[in-house]
């Protein structure tokens, strides 16, 4: 018997690839202005009006440790549902580009290997190679739930599949 | 989530309700007494520590079926209310099972009376001894017509008495007297065409069948034209094939039903649920006649001597109260009923009456026939009548729609407000000013009403912790009395919801480490008997909810000791810490100072799940204690989740909303009047003869801020008996603002916002929570 196959929106941050299961997503918006909120986390830019519902927005860059890129029109908001401790709440995410939704094979996703790996292997549900190219599955429950900046690793070890 | 006892003290003051709304005249509430006591004990059947309970109510059945019976009337409500009043004394604890049984054993005699005549009027088997004759007074109602146990024709098989009897029926005998005195001749016309007896027999079935499936229908829509019609049809045409037979007991009882129901059609008495289980009751009556008729197989003789077991009089009287006090009566009439005015003369003046454009009262005022005030009091009666005929009904919506309607409203409230102050910009002649203001009181009203539509009386959570600190202080063996204010205070139904737990918790707490043990409290000089007072009321735009004990209080030096124990703070830091701040340790997570851990409390999770909870909807709690004396926790509530009136402001570049309530003022601080501290860190103003500290609400919001050379906009705040003189940029005016939630992640970093909102043009504000915003200073 063949496996599952489950659907993953994808999209870029810094030029790498990743992707989220497509049931997390509630929409994929163009920016919108942001009201800022000083007094929180760094990554937490502010909140945006969605049809009359305040979502706090996430900069993954930032949640990321990355250098911070100014909002430019092409910026896009993935509205995506995480279920914290007490509730399931909206948040939006900065990335830079939304790319494609594709379909994954659940056999095609490798566990995280343990050591040398981009992130702690608690955020990642899973790398899949797509057409000779990486796709880090992220989980962002684990990612957003916690109030540190995620650090990437600098010591990236290629995969070539 | 129920408990039995909860249940219990549910039904039992249902009961003492409509044993006061029967005293009061509501004859209608007989059946509804009759059927609540069946209710009880349908409840209490079976479970064996309420045993006692049981048999009890069971003596309680004679007494409601004696409240028909006009000459016992008044007798029968006295015991039961003696009797019902004590059931609830004792199953909320405030007077022992001794007392509460010393007290029903003076009644015992008359008690006893009422069970012989109830017995003697129950029906025994005919003289064939085949077939046991139900009546009305065991079946029907008292099973709340879903049993048909003893209705059916089935006992023609079993000899058993119907298991729905009381518990203190006897075993049966046959009982000839005190039967019900038909009139010798009463049954003489019935006919002896088996045939047609039949006929009748299946027809008035189908009939009764149809009617109860349109009554149930009539509880959902007691004014439906259509379904009365047809109901009147179905108890008309039984009327009239009866009486074609010469089955004069059913005519009679059909007919009466008849005629209640056509003063319900013609609109002058409200169907209401009292009214439906009445009917219900003489259909059960009929449903019994049809089967005694069955039973005995159409044969004359023996049908009539089980006919005449089955008194149809005490339906028929009730019936006939009701209609009596439930019309609509003319002045004259009520004049004439209270001996006010002379039957002759009276009807003199209807006849002066035809011919003049006057008023019946003003004439017989003119006339002096009866005294002014009189009729002034006639007139209230009639008019209390008529108000009783509209009782309003109540219509059922899902809580879905409502917090939509809530939500939807609270976006038409903005929008209003944004209108309004684009509007007003331009300048407007003076008609379209008009029309704004309308569109603002038409407005308002509609919030009001729907907010007021989402509350309810407190008195839902306040019975069921009635039940709580009863069984509490039973299981510690304790005695304490909780004492109920403000039962009838309205809260939106969410806060409700929230509150119960936190209350729970501190009667729970209360119980366990406030109120001693009786011999301590004797030693101590006190009552042995603690109290605890739990109070509702309106303060201010809030409500403020009190849960007060006489106890042992919280010793302050105990609650550190133990904080430093538990490393909650450093030894170090224990001198700096004001009474209030110890008393907030308690509610930190993993805090308790019980030396034990008891099944009630004491795992130190009691009250931080009470501050948790109250945050949850912008409540706040807080503690006073007086060793020896006795600890009172008052918590303040929002009167709803939705809408506050909000001052909007602007502090750098955003929105934010300040709680209208705590504004005293508005001042404008010249930067003269300003005092800095020596580091130019702090400020304080000198105002009305207070000092109070400036705040300057930028370093809160981390905002940037401009140059303060120039003069200073303020907002004077009085909060928690303390004055603070808040700076910010810009005034944007008063609004009733919708607060919107923020996700928890926000929250968490800023303590200091209650909500967001969403103003008209789609921007965004935030709503500053004072209490937060204060100790975001510290």
């Amino acid at each position: 018997m063949a496996g599952t196959t489950n659907k993953y929106l994808l999209f870029t941050i810094e030029k790498e690839r990743y992707g989220i299961p497509i049931g997390k997503v509630q929409e994929v918006i163009r920016y919108t202005p942001i009201t800022p909120l000083h007094e929180t986390s760094q990554f937490l830019k502010g909140v945006i009006n969605l049809r009359g519902r305040i979502i706090p927005v996430i900069d993954m860059r930032l949640k990321f440790n990355l250098p911070e890129k100014a909002y430019t029109d092409r910026t896009v908001f993935i509205i995506v549902e995480i279920l914290g401790t007490r509730e399931v709440s909206h948040i939006g995410i900065a990335v830079d580009a939304v790319q494609e939704v594709v379909d994954i094979p659940e056999d095609l996703i490798n566990r995280t290997p343990e050591i040398g790996f981009k992130f702690k292997s608690k955020y990642l549900q899973g790398i899949a190679q797509l057409n000779d190219r990486m796709v880090m599955i992220l989980n962002l429950d684990a990612i957003l739930s916690t109030d540190e900046v995620v650090e990437l690793q600098q010591n990236l070890t290629e995969k070539a599949g | 989530m129920k408990d039995p006892t909860t249940v219990l003290i549910e039904k039992i003051q249902e009961l003492t309700t409509s044993l006061s709304s029967y005293e009061q005249g509501d004859l209608l509430g007989a059946a509804d007494i009759q059927d609540r006591i069946g209710q009880l004990c349908t409840f209490l059947e079976g479970k064996k520590s309420l045993e006692k309970l049981h048999s009890l109510v069971a003596h309680m059945r004679p007494l409601a079926w004696a409240l028909a019976q006009p000459s016992y009337e008044e007798e029968a409500l006295r015991l039961l209310q003696e009797l019902v009043e004590g059931l609830e004394l004792f199953i909320t604890g405030r007077i022992s099972g001794k007392s509460y049984g010393e007290r029903i054993r003076t009644q015992e005699p008359l008690i006893r009376k009422y069970e012989k005549l109830f017995r003697t009027t129950q029906s025994s088997r005919t003289e064939k001894g085949n077939g046991h004759v139900p009546t009305p007074g065991e079946g029907g109602i008292l099973n709340g017509f879903s049993e048909k146990a003893s209705t059916t024709p089935e006992i023609e098989k079993t000899n058993t008495p119907p298991s729905t009897a009381p518990s203190f029926r006897t075993e049966e005998k046959p009982v000839r007297h005190g039967e019900p005195s038909y009139p010798t001749n009463y049954f003489d016309a019935i006919i002896e065409d088996r045939k047609l007896l039949e006929q009748f027999h299946t027809e008035a079935q189908e009939h009764l069948e149809e009617a109860q499936a349109t009554l149930v229908e009539l509880e959902y829509d007691g004014t439906n034209k259509e379904l009365l019609h047809t109901i009147f049809r179905n108890f008309h045409t039984i009327k009239g094939s009866s009486a074609f037979l010469g089955l004069k007991n059913i005519e009679e009882t059909a007919h009466s039903i008849e005629d209640l129901l056509a003063i319900v059609r013609d609109g002058k008495l409200i169907l209401t649920k009292e009214l439906i289980d009445i009917i219900f009751f003489g259909m059960e009556l009929l449903k019994n006649l049809l089967d005694i008729m069955a039973a005995h197989e159409y044969q004359n003789r023996s049908m009539v001597s089980s006919f005449r077991m089955v008194n149809i009089y005490p339906y028929i009287r009730l019936l006939k109260k009701i209609k009596e006090e439930y019309r609509y009566k003319k002045i004259g009439e009520i004049l004439e009923e209270e001996g006010k005015i002379a039957p002759a003369i009276l009807k003199e003046i209807l006849k002066k009456q035809e011919s003049s454009e006057k008023k019946l009262g003003e004439i017989i005022i003119e006339e002096q026939a009866a005294r002014p005030e009189d009729v002034v009091a006639a007139l209230k009666k009639q008019s209390d009548i008529a108000n009783r005929l509209k009782r309003s009904a109540i219509v059922k919506v899902s809580n879905e729609k409502l917090n939509t309607l809530i939500d939807i409203v609270g976006e038409l409230v903005i929008n209003q407000s944004m209108l309004k102050q684009e509007l007003r910009q331009l300048h407007l002649t003076e008609t379209a000013e008009r029309s704004i203001s309308q569109l603002e009181t038409i407005t308002t009203t509609i919030k009001n009403l729907v907010l007021s539509m989402g509350m309810v009386p407190i008195a839902e959570i306040f019975n069921k912790l009635r039940v709580v600190a009863r069984n509490t202080a039973e299981e510690l063996g304790k005695n304490v009395y909780l004492e109920v204010r403000g039962e009838d205070t309205e809260l939106d139904r969410n806060v409700i919801e929230t509150i119960y737990d936190p209350l729970l918790h501190l009667i729970r707490n209360s119980i366990d480490h406030g109120i001693e043990d009786g011999k301590t409290r004797e030693e101590r000089g006190k009552n042995r008997l603690g109290k605890i007072i739990l109070s509702a009321e309106h303060k201010g735009s809030g409500i403020e909810i009190i849960v007060q004990d006489d106890g042992q209080g919280i010793d302050p030096e105990r609650v550190l000791q133990k904080a430093v124990e538990k490393g909650i703070i450093k030894k170090e830091d224990t001198a700096t810490l004001s009474e209030r701040d110890i008393y907030n340790l308690l509610f930190l997570p993993g805090f308790s100072t019980a030396d034990q851990v008891t099944s009630v409390s004491g795992r130190g999770v009691g009250l931080d799940v009470v501050k948790k909870n109250l945050d949850s909807i912008h409540g706040r709690v807080e503690v006073h204690s007086e060793m020896g004396k006795g600890t009172c926790f008052t918590i303040k509530l929002p009167l709803t989740l939705a809408i506050i009136e909000g001052f909007v402001t602007r502090v750098g570049d955003n929105k934010y909303v300040f709680p209208f309530s705590s504004i005293e003022e508005i001042k404008v601080v010249p930067p003269e009047e300003l005092y800095l501290s020596e580091n130019k860190e702090e400020a304080m103003i000198f105002h009305r003869g207070i000092h109070m500290p400036v705040i300057f609400s930028h370093r809160v919001f981390r905002e940037p801020q401009k140059n303060s050379k120039e003069q200073l906009l303020t907002l004077i705040f009085n909060f928690d008996h303390s004055h603070y003189c808040v700076v910010v940029d810009e005034l944007i005016g008063k609004q009733e603002i919708v607060i919107k939630s923020i996700s928890q992640n926000i929250l968490k970093d800023c303590r200091f916002f209650s909500g967001g909102t969403i103003f008209g043009d789609g921007s965004i504000g935030f709503v500053v929570d004072m209490q937060g915003f204060l100790e975001a200073l510290k």
